[in-house]
């Protein structure tokens, strides 16, 4: 077991450092092959989340693009309250469905969900309809909820956070694929894709009282999802992030953003949502620590309508 | 007649397995499971009635007409606290089987060997006109307690004090050290096998939530086991026969049976086996009689007597004369026995003197009671602390102690705890399983609005004011929106109650990040009031138009 662990750390600790490279080189190994115009960022309209996914994978060259065979997938989904889907208080549970079944078609070995939920787990997972979803896939459920599974990491480069309590699947996991649901937020303004990620931290209670943007900001370097998926299906418009259990406050924007890049996806769901990128704080930090772009306008957008 | 102590076992092992299973509440509790186990238990049943709810009643007559046919088989099959002190009893048994070498049952006839050294020394001349052997296992009945003690626990009851009951309810005392004792080891041990699991891909033991409660209720259960199997181990069904206030009942009502358990006059050879297996230690086999009102009909006594001299028969004993001499005595002892219970229900709050003060929070005044149960003055009146809605309870934030923090419930009555965890919104599952009737069912709209206090907020405290950050984690965790944002300074806001909204479930309390004191905590209310239903706000956004990108 510790065999394991030792060689997926390594291997982890390798394709940071690669990742690192890929930075400093200005993209080129992913970026290479642009001429063929893969976007950098995929919004869509129109369909039903599964759809819409489909279609964004397909803009994107292919599941396969991200997930190779034999490799094992995290898909992080946003399932912190305990919430009907009807409400967009939690990621949609089809779309969940459907990215599992992909990164399965693609050979993932295993794919696992999980989140580090705010009210009981148990009721989240069920009441989300995330957990179903998950097991009629065929993707572990894996609880958030025991401390046994964090372990503690270095933030590289962070200002105002550096050490953190992660779940061992981020650190373990080959694909990490963020998918976070668009809605308002009380402190966070709007909660997307790197807010999203507080949901693998252990000990984020603290974030809260100590300089909440820089501490997102300063996360999202520690691991960078290869692929975020935005659920802008249904979207709390007000109330957020747990919202009233009330329809008023949900808007059916039926739309889904994709991109390799966090910050520019949650750039583009905050212009969605009406708000400009820079007024969300954290997400002007991590654009300017260099962790995305969120000068959408200059981005290759590809946009479908279903 | 041999298959009633099977049909006992399976029947009785079945029950204690699910109300194992119910209290260890390793997975969701069923609500349905939940409740048909405890319909049928006495005392809950009893103080669900008191509550006003015709079902209690019900149940009473049921088990009350079941032991007016056949005896007390309730207390050897319905009630799990007597099945767990037939496994200390079952454990004697085996011993002692062991130590004399007995014979396996059927090998030559299954009298015991004259000349095994356990019977060796039991070997006496005939006791009186009696068989060969007394086993010397009949013991005397302590009437006036066993009688006494019900009784006194019942007008007490009537009276408005629970405390007695909840000591004495021998359904309450299993939940208690299941909850208690049992399930914490139960806990690590499910918790462990997850992690280990899940490490290999399998997710399918969950983690259950390790709920520590106050050590001193702790202690008191594990107390009350260890009492409890010493006794059973030594003997046998003694509570049940002397301290039980069911058994005292029923014993009352199992007088007047229609079958009873009987030992035949021509067929008994008072060999004393039967004696020495009964669990009730109230079969005396010289005098070849059988004291019914004792008996827990455990059938033991049916299936080793090889001469089929125990049989269910009919009919009364006949009156002996007034004793005046026994009667001064009986009522003497009545008085002791009202000394020792007034003990008795003060021993709990001694202990609470003891019990250890342990999460320093903000000055409440008024202990929060859980939803459904109304006001803490019938909140206190029917609660029992079997502990059934904590073991239910998902997001454990009903929590037991020996000795409330705010000293308005009484000991072992479940109050919320708000320092670990907070009322979920969606969540009506205490109101469903209470077995007395102290948590009134709710429906999920009815508990959205029942509002079991209000939050205070403290400016002081505040992480916006101190250290002028962005927080107001209370306001994203509030689900009646009860919380408004108003403006504080720059950019930044704080909250503002709004009451009328505020349903008292604690999540603000228990997500705010202030510390060592909490900026917004709940103040509980003596009654319940409703609250309003929070509005949507609505929102303009259309659907039709591109993107804004």
């Amino acid at each position: 077991m510790m065999d394991r662990r030792e060689f997926l750390k390594t291997a982890f600790n390798f394709s940071m450092l690669t990742g690192a490279a890929m930075v400093a080189g200005k993209n080129i190994a992913f970026g290479a092959p642009a001429a063929t115009a893969m976007p950098d960022l995929v919004a869509v309209k129109g369909g039903e989340p599964d759809a819409m996914f489909d279609a964004a994978i397909n803009a994107l060259g292919g599941m396969r693009k991200f997930v190779k065979k034999g490799q094992t997938v995290l898909v992080k989904p946003n399932i912190g309250w305990d919430v009907a889907p009807e409400y967009g208080a939690n990621t949609n549970p089809r779309l969940v469905y459907r990215i599992i079944k992909s990164a399965f078609e693609a050979g993932a070995k295993k794919v696992s969900v999980f989140d580090h939920t705010c009210d009981s787990w148990e009721e989240c997972y069920r009441n989300s309809g995330i957990e179903a979803a998950v097991k009629s896939a065929g993707g572990a459920m894996v609880p958030g909820s025991q401390k046994e599974y964090y372990r503690d990491v270095d933030v590289p480069g962070g200002v105002s956070l550096k050490k953190a309590k992660v779940h061992e699947l981020l650190i373990e996991s080959n694909v990490f694929i963020n998918v976070p649901v668009l809605k308002s937020h009380g402190s966070a303004g709007l909660t997307i894709a790197m807010k999203n990620l507080m949901g693998v931290v252990w000990d984020r209670g603290s974030w809260h009282a100590t300089n909440l943007h820089q501490r997102i900001a300063d996360f999202a370097a520690y691991r960078k999802p290869d692929l975020t998926i935005v659920d802008a299906y249904r979207v709390m418009m007000s109330h957020g992030p747990k919202g009233i259990q009330s329809l008023d406050d949900v808007a059916k924007m039926g739309s889904l953003l994709a991109s390799r890049d966090m910050v520019a996806a949650d750039a583009a769901a905050a212009k969605l949502f009406g708000q400009t990128p820079k007024d969300v704080r954290y997400i002007r930090l991590a654009a300017e620590k260099g962790l995305g772009r969120m000068d959408i306008e200059k981005l290759n957008i590809k946009k479908i309508y279903l | 007649m041999k298959y009633l102590k099977t049909a006992r076992l399976i029947i009785s092992l079945s029950f204690f397995f699910l109300f194992l299973w119910l209290f260890l509440g390793l997975v969701p509790v069923n609500v349905k499971l939940a409740n048909s186990l405890t319909c049928l238990q006495v005392v809950p049943a009893l103080v669900r009635w008191n509550a006003g709810v015709g079902a209690g009643l019900i149940a009473l007559l049921a088990v009350a007409v079941m032991t007016l046919l056949v005896g007390r088989v309730y207390c050897s099959s319905l009630c799990p606290l007597g099945t767990l002190q037939d496994c200390a009893i079952k454990l004697n048994t085996q011993n002692s089987k062991l130590k004399s070498g007995a014979p396996p049952a059927g090998a030559g006839g299954s009298f015991p060997k004259r000349d095994s050294p356990r019977l060796a020394e039991s070997i006496q001349p005939p006791a009186g006109a009696g068989g060969f052997l007394q086993r010397g296992k009949y013991k005397k009945p302590v009437n006036w307690l066993r009688f006494g003690l019900p009784g006194l626990v019942l007008l007490a009851f009537y009276f408005g004090r629970i405390e007695p009951l909840m000591i004495l309810d021998p359904y309450t005392e299993f939940g208690r050290i299941i909850t208690e004792v049992i399930k914490p080891a139960a806990v690590v041990v499910n918790n462990h096998i997850s992690y280990v699991l899940g490490m290999s891909g399998i997710t399918a033991v969950r983690p259950a939530i390790m709920h520590f409660q106050d050590p001193g209720i702790m202690i008191f259960a594990a107390a009350v086991l260890l009492l409890l199997l010493g006794f059973s181990f030594f003997r046998g069904r003694i509570f049940c026969n002397t301290l039980c206030p069911v058994g005292g009942l029923l014993g009352i009502v199992s007088c007047l049976s229609v079958f009873k358990l009987k030992l035949d006059d021509k067929k008994c050879n008072s060999c004393g086996l039967c004696g020495s297996m009964c669990k009730a230690e109230c079969i005396d086999t010289a005098n070849k009689k059988l004291d019914f009102s004792r008996c827990v009909s455990c059938f033991n006594c049916v299936s080793i007597c090889n001469r089929g001299a125990v049989y269910y028969g009919t009919g009364f004993p006949a009156r002996k004369p007034v004793n005046e001499e026994r009667r001064e005595t009986l009522r003497l002892m009545l008085s002791a026995a009202t000394a020792f219970f007034i003990y008795l229900s003060y021993v709990p709050k001694a202990l609470a003197q003891g019990a250890v003060n342990l999460i320093p929070v903000i000055k409440k005044n008024t202990v929060i009671i859980p939803p459904g149960s109304g006001s803490i003055k019938k909140f206190r009146d029917l609660c029992t602390g079997c502990g059934l809605c904590v073991t239910a309870c998902p997001t454990k934030v009903l929590t037991q102690a020996v000795k409330n923090r705010l000293g308005r419930l009484e000991p072992f009555q479940p109050s919320m705890d708000y320092a670990h965890a907070y009322c979920s919104y969606n969540c009506t599952v205490c109101t469903q399983v209470c077995p007395t009737g102290a948590i009134k069912e709710l429906s999920v709209e009815e508990k959205r609005t029942k509002a079991l206090g209000a939050a205070k907020f403290i400016k002081e405290n505040c992480v916006v004011v101190t250290n002028g950050q962005p927080c107001v984690v209370c306001d994203e965790h509030c689900p009646s929106k009860a919380i408004l944002l108003v403006k504080f300074k720059n950019d930044l806001s704080i909250p503002y109650v709004r009451e009328h909204l505020c349903i008292g479930c604690g999540a603000c309390e228990k997500s705010c990040p202030a510390s060592p004191n909490k900026a917004i905590y709940v103040e509980g209310f003596e009654t319940h009031r409703t609250a309003e239903k929070p509005k949507g706000l609505g929102n303009k956004w259309k659907s039709e138009g591109d993107f804004p990108f």
